[in-house]
């Protein structure tokens, strides 16, 4: 390798020099990676790390993290979303400083519920473009549940993006055909892009 | 007589060698410039035919790109008729005038002997005709008529004669003729070499060793190796093998986190090899901002390279990007597809593809400053707005401009989806098990027209004859061809098309084995109607497009979700964008049921408590068939295509989401 | 017709047809060398599919200052940041393999329908069989670390795998939305209010106020977000998230 690597014994840290330039993007990502499993090793306390099953849990940081969610959701009734969202932030960054090797499918779990909550937050805190990344975001790992199309679909139409909100509408239809929030949000975006194109039905 | 080789001492053999081998060279590489060279169309004249078309360009609008353009174009016309071919021609053809003049001799052809030319009478004379032309002759030519000057050439002539009619009448004679081609039996015959002896036994023998050692040691493996080599660096589709190389691998390898913009597949076209070769001495950034220049249609020029590297990269990249969608459409991935479409799209028609206001940009003399500014993002709405409002959004204050601008935003095609749906060519409904192809039926439209006519389903028949039952794609091919593009900064000629998508709405991903589908042929006529002869739909002409589904429909009777996706080439609101379904309905079931069956199907049923099979078992499936009851599963698992279900998803999360789902519900 | 004199001799001398030989040889070797080495080259340029594997090359740089005798006790990494090293190198490896599993029916498909050159396909099965003997090779690694460890070890570093995954998805986030920013020339209240912020020194008073005041501070800027819902539509919409919201 040529980058000179520097290690810290104290931290138990591998250090990359200062001047490492843009290429590097991804070395640096590896060894903030090392980093952070060095330090979740550490802190498990174990020798290796235990077989992954769900009980392994942390029981204590999913309280935590079940308050701040409750906590968000309270700021949410009470119209304050912008606290809302900052009590999901907070939540979500404790999801992510969950040991890697904490079971996955229950961190999945905490975190798609957050996401979902925050993505309402943000709509009505009307940070569209947000929201639509958390909407994104949570298709994305393919949960394609009705309800996330509506979510993109809605942060689309405040983004201005009337054909793509029109397709994430649809696209939720698919799997429920029968859900009524869909088709009224459908039906006030095509009348949305017929008046944009100054057409009638 | 043994055959032996004589040279040509006298020089006279020689030039007919060498005009031999010349036009054998010259005459079909004559044809092929000849066709290359006055190949060019014009666009104008052939739009001029077309009902539709934008019979715009450059010149007419007087843009301020046209002298750029047109004198690309002449450069590239010239560029065809005068070049290094043409050079080689015309010496070759000057070699073979002037040999011909000068050094061939007149061939004697004595070795060739026609009686039937020299008695003048055809081949099918009878006995008595070869007579009496051999009298009249010989009285003619006889050498005692002759006067003194010509006593020889008659005497020759005379024997001639004689010669000729011995060989029809005189047997002996006759049979030599016949066997030797000459009545006085075999000739002797000579082969040469049509080559002065000194190049080859002489001292510049060496020379011809050479001359032959080059040509089959040197020039043929290099023009064998450089054809071989061409085929090998290209792959089928047309890609320089690197290119092809370099996309695969970012396809592959492409980061789950990025945003895949128009942006990033341009830097991955600038990357290629075939821009790589034309300009190797730019970087990426540099050619990516010539790319952006052009987008934003700045006159100004660019450092480092000229305006004609501009259009010369710029013609480039279309192709590039189809090659590229060739290849993504393998990855299904309909993001990316989506970018390169509408990256090429932004680089045929000088717009940029950030922002939204892409559909006003695309027009002629706007002013994009004035244009982003303001809310109004379609073309119908400048029509539904009266004209000086619409010089207003446009920020085009010559009333002339606005008109011609107006005129060519009326003849940007938008299309009215009147119905999708699958079709089993020969059946009613769609079949388990078959194989369907997907039907749109639309009419295009103006931006300028408003709503729509009705129309009737009699206008959408198509003749049920067995072509079309074999190949129910003649369709597409039977409506007009589409004109040419209203691009007049892009260098080069394109014709209008359409590319289709078809995407599955369960994981959002292209069918399984299915390409990147052609719209090439569509009548555009629609346009040119006015708004109450669109609404009176008299005159109105409905399009149809067929896609083909390219897996069998589901083995048992289901709903599948399809989404599909048409984007122009050019143009920015011509597309759609709209969901279609796929209902597999079981095979209609046979009707000759006897009476009394029925009647002891419908007391079982009523009797029974067994309630009725779910429609996905296999029960269900068997009762489905038979024409009998199936309880219907909720929507959400109707779903049994089984290859889509079959399919990996792309992301990490395969073996979790499922269990997710319900969790959420909670 | 001439006839070569059969007496007349030619001179020619022994050595032309060994030299001849010779030539013709010596150039045909010459050849078939070049051609081999630059076949050899282009087949060794061609690589793998991947970039370069860093959680491998960082293992076996830790690897080697952990059993250098010389190293004094400061620049000796720690046993925990060698197993964390090699559950890295694990996690990669898996991400890896998936990758290739899911994309060989493509790989497949695009060489049968002629979309990729030979090499590319080569470079395809090349990499699916580096990825095998890494497997193999880490495996040696995590029984000499600790014995019975690997069937766990692989367990873990799936779930490591996709854990990490996760979280880079999310870090991913504010990259995403500056792209998209950008490409959709919009920026989101929260953004624009920062930049007015900046922009103008006399600030207004609390955040919440802001809501109806950043409307002309948009429309100010350059980059404003182009799109108008009616506020009527808005508020009923917002009742309708609210009423989600208790859903949860």
């Amino acid at each position: 390798m040529n980058v000179a690597l520097g290690y810290d014994s104290k931290s138990k840290k591998i250090l990359l020099p200062e001047d490492i330039g843009e290429e590097a993007a991804d070395l640096k990502l590896e060894i903030d990676q090392l980093n952070t499993l060095t330090a979740d090793l550490i802190a498990s306390g174990a020798d290796v790390p235990p077989t992954p099953s769900p009980d392994k849990f942390n029981k204590d940081l999913s309280k935590m993290i079940k308050k701040l969610y409750d906590g968000g959701v309270q700021a949410f009734r009470q119209e304050k979303f912008d606290e809302s969202v900052k009590q999901f932030n907070i939540g979500i960054e404790m999801i992510i400083r969950r040991h890697k090797f904490e079971p996955f499918q229950g961190t999945l779990q905490e975190l798609s519920l957050f996401l979902m909550s925050r993505t309402d937050a943000q709509l009505k805190n009307k940070n569209y473009l947000k929201a639509f990344n958390d909407a994104d975001m949570l298709l994305g790992m393919n949960l394609s549940t009705p309800d996330n199309f509506l979510r993109r679909g809605v942060a689309n139409f405040f983004l201005g993006n009337y054909e793509a909100a029109k397709a994430d509408y649809q696209r939720g239809l698919s799997f429920d055909e029968n859900n009524s929030r869909l088709h009224t949000e459908l039906e006030v975006c095509l009348d949305k892009l017929l008046e944009e194109s100054g057409d009638i039905l | 007589m043994a055959t032996e080789y004589t040279y040509d001492e006298e020089g006279d053999t020689w030039p007919f060698f060498v005009i031999a081998v010349l036009t054998f060279i010259l005459i079909p590489a004559t044809l092929k410039w000849l066709t290359t060279a006055f190949k060019g169309n014009d666009p104008i004249s052939y739009n001029a035919n077309i009902k539709g078309a934008i019979v715009e360009d450059a010149e007419t609008l007087e843009l301020e790109n046209k002298k750029k353009i047109k004198a690309l174009e002449k450069r590239q016309n010239s560029a065809r008729i005068f070049n290094k071919t043409l050079v080689f021609l015309i010496l070759g053809w000057a070699l073979v005038v002037f040999l011909a003049l000068n050094y061939t001799k007149e061939a004697d052809l004595q070795g060739t002997f026609d009686p039937y030319a020299i008695l003048d009478i055809s081949p099918s004379a009878t006995e008595k005709e070869i007579k009496s032309k051999y009298r009249k002759l010989s009285l003619k030519i006889h050498p005692d008529k002759a006067p003194a000057s010509a006593k020889e050439e008659m005497e020759v002539a005379f024997v001639k004669l004689q010669l000729a009619y011995k060989a029809l009448t005189d047997e002996p004679t006759r049979e030599n003729y016949l066997k030797y081609g000459h009545p006085d039996g075999p000739q002797n015959v000579s082969h040469g070499i049509a080559i002065p002896k000194f190049l080859v036994e002489g001292k510049y023998s060496p020379l011809m060793v050479i001359f032959y050692f080059l040509l089959i040691g040197v020039i043929l493996p290099l023009v064998v190796g450089s054809w071989w080599n061409n085929v090998k660096t290209h792959t089928r589709k047309g890609l320089h093998v690197d290119t092809s190389a370099l996309f695969a691998k970012k396809l592959v390898d492409r980061n789950p986190t990025k945003v895949i913009t128009p942006e990033v597949i341009l830097d991955w076209i600038c990357q290629s090899n075939e821009i790589k070769t034309i300009f190797p001495k730019l970087s990426v950034e540099q050619l990516r901002s010539m790319v952006h220049s052009y987008l934003s249609r700045d006159p100004s020029p660019l450092e480092g390279s000229s305006e004609a590297d501009v259009l010369k990269l710029i013609s480039k990249i279309p192709k590039l990007i189809d090659g590229f969608i060739d290849l993504a459409a393998v990855f299904r991935a309909p993001e990316i597809l989506i970018s390169a479409l509408d990256l090429k799209k932004s680089v045929v028609s000088a717009v940029k593809y950030h922002g939204r206001h892409q559909e006003l940009l695309q027009l002629p003399y706007v002013n994009a400053e004035v244009v982003e500014k303001q809310p109004v993002r379609k073309l119908g709405k400048l029509f539904s707005v009266d004209k000086q409002e619409a010089g207003k959004i446009l920020g085009i204050t010559d009333a002339q401009k606005l008109d011609k601008a107006l005129e060519i935003g009326a003849h940007i095609p938008n299309i009215r989806v009147i119905e999708a749906s699958f079709k089993v060519p020969g059946e009613e409904v769609v079949t388990p098990m078959s194989s369907a192809h997907l039907v749109l039926k639309f009419l295009v439209k103006s931006p300028k027209h408003k709503s729509a006519p009705e129309v009737t389903e009699e206008k959408f028949k198509e003749p049920e004859t067995i072509e079309y039952f074999k190949n129910p794609f003649l369709t597409n091919e039977e409506q007009p061809d589409l004109p040419y593009l209203y691009a007049p900064y892009f260098p080069g000629y394109v014709k209008n098309s359409w590319s289709g998508l078809l995407i599955a709405q369960k994981d959002n991903k292209m069918i399984e084995g299915g390409e990147v589908a052609s719209l090439t042929h569509l009548d555009l006529s629609n346009l040119e109607l006015s708004q109450e002869e669109w609404l009176d739909g008299g005159k109105v002409a409905v399009s149809v497009f067929k896609m083909p589904l390219p897996i069998p429909t589901a083995p048992m009777p289901s709903k599948t979700h399809f989404r599909l996706i048409l984007k122009h080439n050019a143009y920015f609101g011509s597309d759609i964008d709209i969901p279609v379904e796929l209902v597999v309905k079981p095979a209609p079931a046979p009707e000759n049921k006897p009476a009394s069956q029925n009647e002891e199907d419908d007391d079982s049923d009523d009797e029974s408590d067994i309630s009725d099979p779910e429609e996905d078992t296999i029960a269900g499936a068997m009762a489905a068939l038979r024409g009998g009851n199936v309880k219907k599963s909720s929507a959400a698992q109707s779903e049994s295509d089984d290859d889509e279900d079959e399919d990996d998803n792309q992301s990490v999360f395969t073996d979790i989401d499922t269990d997710t789902e319900d969790e959420k519900e909670k | 017709m001439d006839e070569q004199p059969a007496s007349e001799q030619i001179k020619i001398s022994v050595f032309t047809p060994i030299i001849y030989v010779g030539v013709l040889l010596s150039s045909f070797i010459a050849f078939s060398i070049i051609y081999r080495k630059r076949r050899l080259e282009k087949l060794v340029s061609a690589d793998t599919l991947f970039s370069e594997n860093h959680a491998q090359n960082l293992y076996e740089f830790l690897k080697e200052q952990y059993n250098d005798p010389n190293a004094s006790s400061d620049t000796k990494p720690h046993l925990k940041v060698m197993k964390a090293a090699l559950l890295r190198r694990g996690a990669e490896a898996i991400r890896r393999s998936l990758k290739l599993k899911e994309n060989e029916p493509i790989f497949n498909r695009l060489y049968q329908e002629g979309h990729i050159g030979d090499a590319t396909f080569k470079s395809f099965t090349i990499s699916t069989k580096l990825q095998e003997i890494e497997i193999r090779d880490i495996v040696i690694e995590v029984e000499n670390m600790k014995k019975g460890w690997t069937q766990q070890f692989f367990a873990t570093c799936q779930e490591i795998c996709f854990n990490e995954a996760l979280r880079r998805r999310l870090n991913a986030l504010d990259e995403r939305h500056s792209v998209l920013s950008e490409l959709w020339e919009y920026t989101d209240k929260d953004v624009s209010e920062k930049a007015d912020q900046q922009a103008i020194s006399n600030t207004e008073s609390d955040p919440s106020s802001e809501d109806h005041k950043s409307t002309p501070a948009d429309a100010s800027q350059d980059s404003t977000p182009s799109n108008n819902p009616s506020n009527s539509e808005k508020k009923s919409k917002n009742k309708k998230k609210s009423s989600k919201g208790k859903n949860k």
